[in-house]
């Protein structure tokens, strides 16, 4: 019985990881490609502006900038396979040292901005189903629409401003655990809150009104057991799904966030990049940035499989 | 199979006994409440199997959802009285109604496919139902395999571990019944088990409904628009038009001399029931079922009757007990001359 | 045809209405010049003044100028941001999902792998990148946007656009010899305006927030040009002074909420058709 299963669950496990790194490859090649449509001189970029002509042309044989563009790619493919992504000049590390540095605060806040999400949308869809027409179902509603359209970055600065100025509860930035972690978390997932509300209502008032929750009021199951077990259960699926699309539009909110509170993230670190137009930091944070997407996908997609047996 | 012909003396108290139950809408922007089941009067015999006939839109799935006090908003139900076992459920709180559920009067619904919840194993629903008594998982695992082997499932192990929708329709609706059986109710209700199944599989659950119903001594009431079925099942029958019961009886008394003129038409509407001189077209019923929404004063059935006198477009008929059944027609009571 | 006359409908459109006439004639609503400081600006102490204070209604910026007028001619970059690299967007986004969804084959793989991959893609930091490297002109700014924008749509819409070549109208028309040109206008393009509204009122709102949030990082239009994501830039840190971070950031939330709401005629499931279920 475990081996029919094992086996079974072997060959899409294969495709899943094929596709994966079949994405990963595009992205590899865009972000190639992207580096060549740039105007600006990397040689330059790295020796800065008062460099001599001699010094650039060394830096650009170090860089290996002469080399065909075939060979470069193939050459670029192979150093991001052992995950080496170049040098930074602006930190003068590694810059796959900086972003593994980088990367457990900013998958913190990811993490920690969704479970807010799910935990408090899900419980507001809920209650909002289950006095469907009422004052609450009307109220998130209004509240869901409202909030979804707040600027991430001014909700951030206005809890900033109210809980952190004025109340002094949580300090103004930086990455002190667990304080520091509570506002920005809150402004991430917010929206967040907001449409994960608006989904589980659906789900649940479909879901309500079934015939399945029919069958199990005539076999007189408690309404606690009903919402908590079948109706969550049954409104699973589609919310993990939409989460796993909404997750590129979070790290992009990541970027916002961790700017206004300061949070040393790799949303934080790409912003200094940019400014610093170090080229290598700016390229190893997307595809950092990318790897991150497609294993939370990955990780979405097989708790939907096994939560929603619909979908396999 | 042992079939009471006549009602015989009752010597044990019914098991369900519905008086007066009626269900309405309340449309959302006001306006008049519209009765979709009037009168209904229901009394069922331990291990007795009731069938309630009628065409879509008579009201016989609201009745039933209303016995068991299942109707959402905007629809609303009351009764007069209702017991079950004895235990009188008339002004019965939710919670008691919820106790009651399952334990003492269970229900199973017509489309096995959108009835078990696709997200949770055979298993795991049969083993919640199941312990809704204090009972261990481990006896709970014990009885939801006898449950299925009950109900008819080879290998009920292996289907433990399935999910609905690996599995067909007929078999589907075998573990609807075994979840509906789980906690031993006295009283089935069944809401038209049968139709959404193949043919083959149709028969196979009435017969097991059947067995099911000697066996342990559960009663069954049985709502379908196949009045084909009837002498296979039930023991008595209700037949149902615009949302109120026209004639009442056993089976035979039903089926051999019907008085409603509804149930005549009925009848006589079967294919290959006619006699050879009407072979020709079968007599189906002219016009349309009732609009409930648009109710005229005066018997629900008045405009399709052929026999209607000036009274019945006029008052609605109260049933008359007639040889042992009830009958709701002015023909018929003015013609028997009395009213019981 | 839902009622399209439900009260948060006609919210949003007199919303977005009010704030496309401060777009098209700021001139006409502002009492001052937005990028003038006016002389009576600042308070004696050099600061600036906070709402009602003087005369200014919404009050005055560090530099003396109108807030309100600031807003009102910052409407231009946010309306004009929410309809035009929402129209590119889309318009890339339909053309790539017709070309795969009816082409098929190895072309629907590749544009449809491209898709997915700007799916995973930290979009925000790209539309950064991009803007640094380019400069960050309003045109620049425009495209990038749309560049940033078009794959999410473009995977619904290719799904959809799948579904209807192989439905059976298409086919019969097929069988009577209509040509690619034919079937894509008259058969596929009509089916998709719905959605294809939906998307665009969806992503106003969206497209305004991220213009803020690119020019709050110094990646927007530029100054002098008003813009109340560079407002809030500004106002960052100026807690003592909260109408400065409050009023423009008021002004993107009303934007947005407007255009949500005028978007929700599509919006099946409100609670304004609920069914209470007795549990």
């Amino acid at each position: 019985m475990i081996a029919l299963t094992v086996r079974q669950s072997a060959a899409p496990i294969v495709r899943r990881i094929g596709a994966m790194l079949l994405t990963l490859w595009f992205v590899l090649t865009l972000t190639f490609v992207l580096t060549f449509a740039i105007p600006t001189d990397p040689a330059r970029a790295v020796a800065g502006p008062k460099a001599t002509q001699e010094q650039l042309e060394t830096i650009r044989l170090s860089l290996r900038l002469d080399e065909p563009m075939a060979v470069q790619y193939v050459r670029y493919l192979a150093s991001a396979a052992v995950l080496d992504l170049g040098y930074s000049h602006s930190q003068r590390r590694p810059v796959s040292d900086i972003l593994l540095e980088r990367l457990p605060y900013t998958a913190l806040l990811a993490v920690s901005a969704i479970m807010f999400q799910l935990i408090v949308g899900g419980a507001l869809g809920l209650w909002a189903a289950v006095r469907s027409g009422g004052l609450f179902d009307k109220v998130v509603f209004v509240g869901a629409l409202v909030v979804v359209a707040l600027p991430q970055f001014w909700v951030g600065l206005v809890l900033l401003f109210v809980f952190g100025f004025k109340l002094g509860w949580f300090p103004l930035g930086g990455a002190s655990l667990p304080e520091g972690l509570v506002l920005p978390a809150l402004t991430l997932g917010l929206a967040g809150v907001a449409w994960t509300s608006r989904i589980v209502r659906a789900t649940a008032s479909e879901a309500l009104a079934s015939n399945i929750v029919l069958g199990l009021r005539g076999r007189g199951i408690a309404p606690r057991r009903i919402v908590l077990k079948h109706v969550v259960r049954l409104a699973a699926g589609p919310i993990l799904s939409v989460l796993a699309l909404d997750l590129g539009l979070l790290l992009g909110g990541a970027v916002l966030v961790e700017a206004v509170f300061g949070w040393p993230g790799m949303g934080n670190t790409a912003f200094q990049a940019l400014q610093q137009k170090d080229l290598p930091l700016i390229m190893g944070s997307v595809i950092v940035g990318s790897i991150f997407v497609l294993v939370i996908n990955a990780l979405l997609d097989t708790a939907r499989v096994y939560l929603d047996p619909r979908t396999r | 199979m042992t079939k009471p012909d006549t009602l015989g003396v009752q010597s044990v108290a019914p098991i369900l006994v519905v008086e007066g139950l009626r269900t309405f809408l309340t449309p959302d922007r006001g306006g008049v409440t519209i009765p979709l089941v009037e009168r209904f009067d229901l009394s069922v015999d331990p291990g007795e199997r009731w069938a309630i006939v009628g065409e879509s839109g008579s009201g016989k799935s609201i009745a039933a959802r209303s016995i068991m006090c299942l109707v959402d908003p905007p629809l609303s139900s009351t009764a007069d009285r209702i017991e079950i076992g004895g235990l009188d459920l008339t002004d019965a709180s939710r919670a008691a109604w919820r106790n009651v559920r399952g334990q003492r009067i269970a229900m199973i619904l017509q489309d096995p496919l959108t009835a078990l919840s696709p997200v949770f194993t055979v298993g795991n629903q049969l083993v919640e139902t199941i312990r809704r008594r204090p009972v261990s998982v481990h006896d709970a695992r014990d009885r939801s395999l006898d449950l299925l082997r009950q109900v008819g499932i080879p290998d009920p192990a292996l289907r433990l571990n399935a999910y609905p929708h690996e599995l067909s329709g007929g078999m589907r609706q075998r573990i609807a019944i075994a979840l509906a059986l789980a906690c031993e109710p006295q009283v089935l209700i069944a809401d038209e088990p049968t139709t959404a199944l193949d043919v083959t599989v149709q028969a196979q659950i009435l017969e097991l409904l059947v067995t099911l119903s000697e066996k342990t001594g559960t009663a069954v009431v049985m709502i379908t628009h196949d009045i084909g079925i009837l002498p296979e099942f039930a023991h008595k029958v209700a037949v149902m038009y615009g949302g109120r019961l026209v004639e009442t009886g056993t089976v035979s008394q039903v089926l051999n001399t019907p008085l409603h003129p509804y149930t005549q038409a009925l009848l006589r509407a079967r294919p290959g029931r006619s006699s050879s001189a009407e072979r020709r077209r079968l007599p189906v019923i002219g016009g349309a079922p009732p609009d409930l929404f648009r109710m005229q004063r005066g018997c629900p059935f008045a405009p399709r009757c052929e026999a209607a006198l000036s009274t019945c477009s006029e008052i609605k008929p109260e049933r008359a007990m007639i040889d042992g059944r009830r009958v709701a027609c002015h023909l018929v009571t003015s013609s028997m001359g009395t009213a019981g | 045809m839902p009622r399209l006359f439900r009260p948060d409908i006609m919210v949003g459109c007199v919303i977005v209405g009010a704030f496309a006439l401060c777009a098209v004639a700021p001139g006409l609503l502002a009492p001052h010049d937005p990028l003038q400081s006016l002389p009576d600006g600042l308070t004696a102490a050099g600061a600036p003044r906070p709402p009602g204070d003087g005369g200014f209604i919404l009050g005055t910026d560090a530099l003396g100028r109108d807030l309100l007028s600031r807003v009102i001619y910052g409407a231009r970059v946010a309306v004009l941001m929410a309809v035009v690299p929402n129209l590119i967007a889309l318009m890339v986004a339909t053309l790539i999902a017709l070309t795969a969804g009816y082409g098929r084959g190895w072309l629907e793989a590749v544009l449809m792998r491209m898709t997915e991959s700007f799916l995973v893609l930290p979009l925000f930091l790209i539309a950064m990148a991009v803007i640094a490297t380019f400069g960050s002109s309003t045109t620049t700014v425009v495209l990038t946007l749309a560049f940033v924008t078009w794959s999410y749509p473009a995977r619904v819409l290719h799904g959809e656009v799948r579904r209807l070549a192989t439905s059976l109208h298409v086919e019969a028309a097929r069988s009577l010899g209509a040509g690619v040109m034919r079937i894509t206008l008259r058969h596929i393009l009509p089916h998709l305006t719905p959605l294809l509204v939906v998307y665009f009122t969806m992503n106003a709102a969206y497209m305004v927030m991220l213009e803020a949030g690119l020019a709050f990082l110094g990646f927007g239009v530029q100054p002098p040009t008003p813009s109340w994501g560079l407002m809030l830039a500004d106002a960052r840190d100026q807690f003592f002074r909260p109408w400065l971070i409050i009023v423009p950031g008021v002004s993107l939330a009303l934007l947005c909420i407007g255009f949500s709401l005028f978007g929700n005629a599509a919006e099946q499931n409100s609670p304004f058709h609920g069914r209470r279920v007795m549990l």
